[in-house]
């Protein structure tokens, strides 16, 4: 719409008006000056004809009036009336005395008007009224007073001052007419440039705009073609950045829309303004329904064990300010009331200078991953076949106890070794000395209180931990439960067995002692019960130790370090096939055996034991580690993919075995990609840091690492992230019942994405039949390691059998021998 | 009560006649600048000596002069002996004093005039004072000694005053120009020098100081003996000085009858 300028608001009006204005009033001021001056200048001739009279009447009349001449004085004042020059009124001559002498003109003698100041006061009736002194040797003989009419002189200012205005009005007149050309002439051009502002804001940015002229609106012109051209390449600039933005929205859109998790974004006051797919999915709320709401409403979070509502996330961000991550215990409840575990994610969305503009919240359904969890979680402290907890568990139970109580609680632990246990092994089979054992169990749970903790320390030994009894009680309950598994008896097969067990009574008093020395008490009195025949219970005793060490382990660990002084272990391996994998060439796990004097091979179960116990690991992994470099170093040996050797606990813990480690793969002229190590999980978390710094050390210089037993001890996978692990050897009790159990498949199936998820390769131990390397098959495992495939055989026929034979690994079935 | 009544008459009379102003008329022997310039302390005396206000008036010539002594327009009148004569014998005026000095007529040239004596300016012009002027007859005298006779072979230009005549040859009005000795005396030294005399004529008793005849006996007594004794003060030398007239005198009928033969013309 075009703005039209009202005439009276125009530059145009306002430049000539003040112009005007101007004019006038610097014209008022010149006339004013003139008719000042004028003024002063009628008053100042007026003085100086009075003053150029005075002489001349005094020379005209006082001679005369002092001759008392009348006749002469009255004719010189005729004449000076008549005179041209003078312009008298009126004329009065007095005597000496103040006497009128003679008088001419228009005044009556007797009322004489007052004497005149100055010429301003006697412009009423415009005659001058004055007198002058007739004046005789300086003797003053009389006075002459007269009216000197300034009536000429008043018309010839008049005149002057009519002139000036006329003069003044027509230059104010013309000045009208120039300043109007002028600025019609100069704001010509500022209504140009005043239509294109009104174009340029209409949108039309090609204007034809005269940039001519050298003057300021010249320049303006100038300046006003370049803002627009300015103005036009911004906009269009402008338009680009705004199709670039929106594509780039749509694309976070997408992106939003096809991202995995659930995404819900909100202002400032958790208000919903955005909710993609999955999270429309996850909290049963359409997108159009949850925009606008309270996040609260939408989105519900509980305490997975509590029960209790947890604090949104998203509030709980912005108001913090920070990133709120949950990922243990949170269960998001949809519109419909159905339940999912989540992991959740809340961030507040500051903008450029950190003001808070909003909240993004990432969740995502961790049902299956938590189930997972929980059930590895229950395997890692619960023995697989009896369903009670295991060792591990049962040790950290028994150090709560020790850690709570106080010096007046008195409990008690019992260690209990099934005897003639391995005759129904023998007998029947593992599957039945499974199930007595199963029955075992129960029969031991069913015979202790409630409130007692019973677990499964080892194959055939259990433990029952009693709190709040004393000895007398804690030694009739124990005597009560051997009666019990006495008369118990196992039937396979119509076979009737009959078990017996020794029991080990141990007090266990808080602050007495730490669970290992009271677990190794209790396995020493058991041990004595033991030695003293079936059906014992011995009470722990200050002499236990020194019998045990007689009669036990003590001797295993004095026949380790002979036997590594005598040199007389023997390295055996076991293949590491490729179920799923595609790479063929040969893997194998390094084992160990000890001859005994006489030649006879003894296996790691019964010297590992004593070896770890009485802390001989290292130097026994040291030992294993330096034969394997050296066979490695043979020529023969190349065709070997990869070489497993098993560390211990004891060694990541230790320094010296690093350090020495180190020294001996710097000398060793092995590729040591091809050196794998294999950790229990038990081992590594225990020995966490130490453990991390040791394998990230190795990992560094080209060494593998497997982590063995894994699910057997877990407690969480997020040490997966840290540790650099390479293989997952999936634990051998899931394997080799996932035939059986679907429960143990399903956890084999978990490792397995898991360790998919982790970007690991996975090796099922414990493959001990063509229908478990099927199933292993269909769930997608890496390797596996096991009869089915391979027996443990010594080293030097690995050697010879590459030597002897192609690349291609044979398949042979056998069990695993000890790790 | 007749005394009080003729003191309390005695008493106004005088404090009348203390305020009544008194006219001192000169007769206008000069220009009536130099007659105020010349005679202001002699009205000075006369006031102060008669403690009444005078003021001090001329005529505009010796003939108007004359009528308003007879007219009775001046208290005290200082005039020419021979007007002087005429107003006792005429008008009653009383005699105070004569001045000291001689009235005696100059004819006087232009320095580098050809004339030496009066014979010289036969047919020439002479500008002197009006006719009836003591001086003006004078000369006639003079001339008519020297074989002049005006208005046939010498011409005489008649002027208002002696003053006036005095200066006609430095303005080429006549050739020759006669005036009275005082004023020749009393005239600068710029026109001195430019002119000479050639010839004077007799010289008679100087200007007459008279009272009308009606004031008082004891005022013109008191006021001849301030007169006499002027020239005494230094107000009376600076005036002498300054008007020639050298002092006053009394005035005695001698010099009153030898101005008879001239008082005829101021009769005609």
């Amino acid at each position: 719409m075009q703005e039209k300028v009202a005439a009276h608001k125009s530059l145009r009006f306002k430049f000539v008006l003040a112009s005007i204005v101007v004019e006038i009033t610097m014209l008022g001021l010149l006339l004013g000056n003139s008719l000042r001056l004028m003024n002063a200048t009628l008053e100042e001739q007026t003085q100086a004809k009075l003053q150029a009279l005075s002489p001349l009447l005094d020379g005209a009349l006082s001679g005369r009036l002092f001759e008392r001449d009348h006749a002469a004085v009255m004719e010189i004042l005729g004449k000076l009336m008549s005179g041209g020059h003078a312009n008298f009124a009126y004329l009065a001559v007095y005597d000496q005395r103040g006497r009128l002498y003679a008088s001419l003109g228009e005044v009556d003698p007797a009322r004489m008007p007052a004497l005149d100041t100055d010429v301003t006061a006697s412009l009423k009736d415009l005659v001058y009224d004055t007198a002058s002194p007739l004046m005789l040797a300086s003797e003053r003989i009389g006075e002459v007073r007269y009216g000197l009419s300034l009536q000429s002189l008043v018309a010839a200012r008049d005149t002057l001052l009519t002139q000036g205005a006329v003069i003044a009005a027509a230059e104010v007149l013309l000045s009208l007419l120039l300043l109007g050309l002028a600025a019609s002439l100069l704001t010509r051009h500022l209504r140009e440039l005043s239509l294109a502002t009104r174009r340029v804001a209409d949108g039309q940015y090609d204007l034809p705009i005269d940039t001519r002229g050298n003057d300021e609106i010249g320049v303006l012109a100038r300046s006003f073609k370049a803002m627009t051209e300015a103005i036009r390449e911004r906009i269009s600039a402008l338009h680009q950045s705004e199709q670039a933005l929106q594509a780039e929205k749509e694309r976070a859109v997408v992106t939003l829309y096809s991202i995995g998790d659930g995404v819900i974004t909100t202002d400032t006051h958790g208000l919903v303004q955005t909710i993609n797919p999955v999270a429309e999915g996850l909290t049963g709320w359409h997108d159009a329904a949850a925009r606008g709401r309270p996040i609260t409403d939408v989105y519900r979070v509980r305490d997975e064990e509590t029960g209790l509502d947890l604090e949104n996330a998203v509030l709980q961000a912005i108001a913090e300010r920070t990133v709120i991550t949950r990922t243990g215990r949170a269960i998001l409840c949809d519109a419909q009331g159905q339940e999912r575990a989540i992991e959740e994610t809340a961030a507040p969305i500051l903008d450029r200078s950190g003001q808070l503009i909003g909240a993004v919240l990432v969740f995502r359904d961790v049902s299956e991953m938590r189930e997972l969890h929980r059930r590895l979680a229950y395997q890692a402290t619960h023995d697989a076949l009896t369903g009670l907890i295991n060792r591990f568990e049962f040790e950290r139970r028994l150090a709560q106890l020790l850690e709570a109580g106080t010096w007046r609680d008195s409990h008690a632990m019992f260690y209990l070794d099934l005897d003639d246990f391995k005759v129904v092994n023998d007998t029947c089979g593992h599957y039945a000395g499974d199930e007595m054992l199963r029955e075992l169990a129960r029969l031991i749970r069913s015979k202790v209180r409630e409130t007692d903790v019973v677990g499964r320390l080892g194959g055939d030994e259990f433990g029952v931990l009693l709190s709040n009894i004393q000895m007398d009680a804690a030694r009739q309950l124990a005597s009560s439960l051997r009666d019990a598994i006495q008369s118990y008896h196992f039937v396979w097969d119509n076979r009737s067995f009959d078990v017996g067990v020794s029991i080990g009574v141990v007090p266990v008093l808080p602050g007495t002692g730490d669970s290992a020395s009271v677990l190794s008490a209790a396995d020493v009195a058991c041990y004595v019960a033991k030695d003293r025949g079936r059906n014992q219970i011995h009470v722990h005793e200050l002499g236990d130790f020194e019998h045990a060490r007689r009669r036990g382990e003590m001797q295993w660990s004095t026949q380790v370090v002979a036997a590594l002084r005598e040199n007389r272990f023997v390295l055996y391996h076991q293949r590491i096939v490729p179920i799923c994998a595609q790479d063929a060439a040969g893997h194998h796990e390094i084992l160990i055996r000890m001859l005994d004097k006489d030649g006879t091979v003894i296996g790691p179960g019964k010297f590992l034991g004593a070896a770890e116990r009485y802390r001989h690991m290292v130097e026994l992994d040291l030992y294993v580690l330096s034969r394997v470099l050296a066979y490695m170093e043979d020529p023969t040996a190349e065709g070997l993919q990869r070489l497993s050797v098993n560390l211990s606990g004891q060694s990541l813990g230790s320094t010296e075995f690093l350090d020495r480690v180190k020294e001996m793969l710097r000398r060793s002229r092995v590729d040591l990609t091809r050196l794998c190590f294999e950790v229990t999980e038990t081992a590594a978390v225990s020995n966490w840091n130490r453990a991390l710094g040791f394998m990230r050390e190795l990992h560094a210089m080209g060494c593998k690492f497997a982590l063995d037993d894994f699910g057997s001890g877990l407690s969480s996978f997020a040490y997966l992230k840290t540790l650099p692990v390479d293989y997952l050897k999936i634990d051998g009790a899931f394997v080799r019942n996932m035939g059986l159990d679907r429960n143990d498949r399903a956890i084999v199936a978990a490792v397995q994405n898991l360790a998919q998820m982790f970007g690991l390769k996975t090796v099922a131990e414990y493959v001990e039949s063509p229908e478990l390397v099927s199933q292993l098959r269909e769930i997608g495992v890496d390797y596996g390691q096991g009869y089915a495939f391979h027996s443990p055989e010594p080293l030097p026929h690995l050697l010879a059998e590459i030597a002897r034979e192609s690349p291609q690994p044979a398949l042979a079935g056998s069990g695993l021998a000890a790790g | 009560m007749r005394v009080l009544l003729l003191i309390t008459l005695w008493l106004w009379s005088a404090l009348t006649l203390a305020a009544q102003e008194l006219v001192l008329g000169i007769f206008p022997y000069v220009t009536p600048e130099q007659l105020v310039k010349f005679h202001s302390p002699l009205r000075q005396l006369i006031a102060d000596t008669l403690g009444r206000p005078v003021s001090l008036v001329t005529a505009p010539d010796f003939k108007s002069f004359v009528q308003r002594t007879q007219e009775g327009q001046y208290d005290i009148i200082l005039t020419a002996p021979h007007m002087g004569r005429l107003a006792e014998t005429r008008d009653g005026y009383r005699r105070i004093a004569s001045t000291g000095h001689e009235v005696q007529g100059i004819f006087l040239v232009s320095r580098d005039a050809p004339y030496q004596r009066l014979g010289d300016l036969n047919g020439k012009t002479i500008m002197m004072a009006q006719r009836i002027s003591l001086l003006y007859q004078m000369s006639e005298q003079a001339l008519r000694k020297e074989g002049l006779r005006p208005g046939q072979n010498v011409q005489i230009i008649e002027t208002r005053t002696h003053n006036n005549a005095m200066y006609a040859p430095l303005r080429d009005e006549a050739d020759a120009a006669m005036t009275g000795i005082v004023l020749w005396e009393a005239a600068g030294e710029a026109y001195r020098d430019k002119m000479r005399e050639i010839g004077r004529t007799e010289s008679r008793p100087g200007f007459m100081l008279m009272a009308r005849r009606d004031l008082p006996q004891a005022a013109v007594e008191r006021l001849r003996a301030a007169l006499l004794g002027f020239d005494k003060t230094p107000a009376g030398r600076a005036y002498f000085e300054e008007t020639k007239f050298k002092s006053f005198r009394e005035i005695t009928d001698k010099m009153m009858r030898e101005m008879d033969p001239y008082v005829t013309v101021l009769l005609e």
